[in-house]
């Protein structure tokens, strides 16, 4: 449940946010990046993700209703959504251009998608390390999803 | 109706068995330099399956949507399956179902259903642009007669079809969609060789081909461009069906190959190097098979958007999904890159996923169309 609802923000507050801004927010302080056909190729890649993301998060619930759900699927959620996560915010910082690198006042709101690219940015290390790291939920996609040997124990340990 | 989850898993399980024993390597590689490139005989049996009809309207066939389809496509590309089900049943019947000439459907709808007739739809441009007004054939009308001129290109099986599905320009510039004969005279189809020879897709010239009025599928103008879209973004759902099948074998393959092979005196899959790859192989088609789940049902709901849905679907689903197979090769080592291994016929069946029906980029453009636009999220 809480995936859900990050994967909505993500949404709404995350890419239909950049989107929405693209009539006013400048790329690299001079076209509209709603003008910019490499920008606008950019973030509908990410808006489809993003859409991915909420299909991918739709079909676990249906999955844990009928029981049907393996454990290790979580690891893949929470693996496609921080990294998508970081991908989003990193375009955003890079469309930006030096105008992004701006100190700004940090918004007194909890939230990964505050709008404040670069802080987001900053943040989404926050969601790729926190709560078992992305190289943990591989390996624990690795062996419990894929069926694959663990790493053999080092000597002495 | 759409089926079941029981009735769909059991459609799952019998194609499975069939392709298993129909469809082996030995049996694709045997096709893969011979003209027709795939077996009458396991057609016929297709036919006998009930799989050319799935997706039509009661009587012709058994009621079910286009996304029931995606069972059976899924499975096909789990085995390279060989067969105009991709013109002809995917695209070709269903162009006829969604059709309001009556005379038309009288005459395709049942044969098409049983196999005994197959069609081929020429939508593409020579170029292979999907946009209809890029369509590269034109027509002109002579009283009840219409005179086609012009090159479609990527046509899927038009080497095995009788009748074609023509998306032509006429004089006003305006798209029509007429069905015309194979063997009329001017009718040329020539191969194209492509990378992938597990699908067969060919140029169609046309030499003041004539054919008649009353064999438009719908009217000209803005019906015919929506139908024309309308099978394009079929076509772009069922090649993503078709690598969701081809990356989830891959997978599997590459796990198993991961478990067995030893390097160092461990399961090369014990490496957290390999395994990662593996991991991000799983990831990709776990979101490959959701995003495809979800699409199924907008074919059939008269509230979805189905343009951006399919834009979505294209964008990244043919994406990830030949990136599983690079990922495969890369995994497989040395093997992988060999002739005998089957992994370079599942990455070549990809890439051509992944480019026909409009490329990644096309999609996204296509979708930025839609979404930037004022207002196009409300908070």
């Amino acid at each position: 449940v809480v995936i859900l609802e990050l994967s909505e923000r993500l949404r709404r507050n995350g890419i239909e946010a950049m989107i929405n801004d693209s009539a006013t927010s400048l790329i690299d302080g001079a076209t509209t990046f709603g003008e910019d056909m490499t920008a606008r190729e950019l973030l509908a890649e990410r808006y489809a993700e993003v859409l991915v993301l909420r299909d991918l998060v739709n079909s676990e619930i249906a999955a844990i209703i009928r029981g049907t759900s393996v454990g290790a699927q979580s690891s893949v959620i929470k693996l496609f959504y921080s990294e998508l996560l970081q991908r989003l915010m990193r375009d955003a910082v890079s469309l930006e251009g030096i105008a992004g690198q701006v100190q700004s006042p940090l918004l007194e709101v909890a939230g990964w998608e505050t709008g404040n690219w670069m802080s987001d940015y900053i943040n989404s290390w926050g969601w790729t390390i926190s709560g078992g790291s992305n190289e943990i939920m591989r390996n624990m996609i690795g062996e419990q999803l894929l069926g694959l040997p663990r790493e053999p124990k080092a000597q002495g340990a | 109706m759409s089926l079941t989850i029981d009735e769909r898993s059991q459609l799952r399980d019998a194609a499975r068995r069939f392709l298993d024993h129909s469809s082996t390597s030995e049996v694709v590689r045997g096709h893969l330099i011979d003209p027709v490139g795939f077996d009458e005989g396991v057609w016929s049996q297709m036919a006998d399956l009930g799989w050319l009809g799935i997706h039509l309207p009661e009587p012709y066939g058994s009621g079910a949507t286009i996304g029931d389809l995606e069972v059976i496509l899924i499975e096909m590309g789990r085995r390279l399956a060989q067969s105009p089900i991709l013109g002809s049943t995917v695209l070709g019947a269903s162009t006829v179902a969604m059709s309001d000439n009556a005379a038309l459907r009288d005459e395709l709808l049942n044969a098409l259903a049983v196999g005994t007739s197959r069609a081929a739809v020429a939508s593409a441009s020579r170029t292979g642009s999907y946009d209809v007004r890029d369509i590269s054939v034109s027509a002109e009308s002579a009283g009840s007669l219409v005179r086609l001129n012009g090159v479609a290109g990527f046509v899927p099986d038009a080497h095995v079809a009788n009748v074609l599905f023509v998306g032509a320009l006429d004089s006003h510039g305006e798209p029509i969609f007429i069905v015309v004969d194979a063997d009329s005279d001017g009718v040329t189809i020539t191969p194209i060789p492509t990378v992938d020879a597990t699908r067969r897709l060919f140029e169609v010239r046309f030499d003041s081909v004539e054919s008649a009025t009353s064999r438009m599928v719908c009217e000209p103008g803005t019906a015919s461009a929506l139908l024309l879209d309308h099978v394009n973004r079929l076509g772009a759902f069922a090649v993503c069906c078709d690598a969701l099948g081809v990356a989830e074998e891959m997978l599997q393959r590459t796990a198993q190959y991961a478990s067995d092979r030893t390097q160092f005196g461990r399961a090369i899959g014990s490496f957290q190097a390999v395994k990662h790859h593996c991991a991000n192989m799983a990831v990709s088609v776990a979101a490959s098979r959701a995003s495809v789940d979800a699409t199924c049902p907008v074919f059939g709901d008269p509230d979805a958007d189905p343009a951006r849905a399919v834009a979505v679907l294209k964008s990244y689903v043919s994406q990830a999904c030949s990136q599983v197979c690079g990922i495969a090769i890369q995994v497989h080592g040395g093997i992988g890159f060999t002739w005998e291994n089957d992994a370079h016929l599942y990455f070549k069946r990809a890439k051509l996923d992944e480019m026909l029906f409009g490329s990644p980029r096309w999609h996204r453009r296509r979708l930025a169309e839609s979404i930037f636009t004022k207002d196009a999220f409300t908070r």
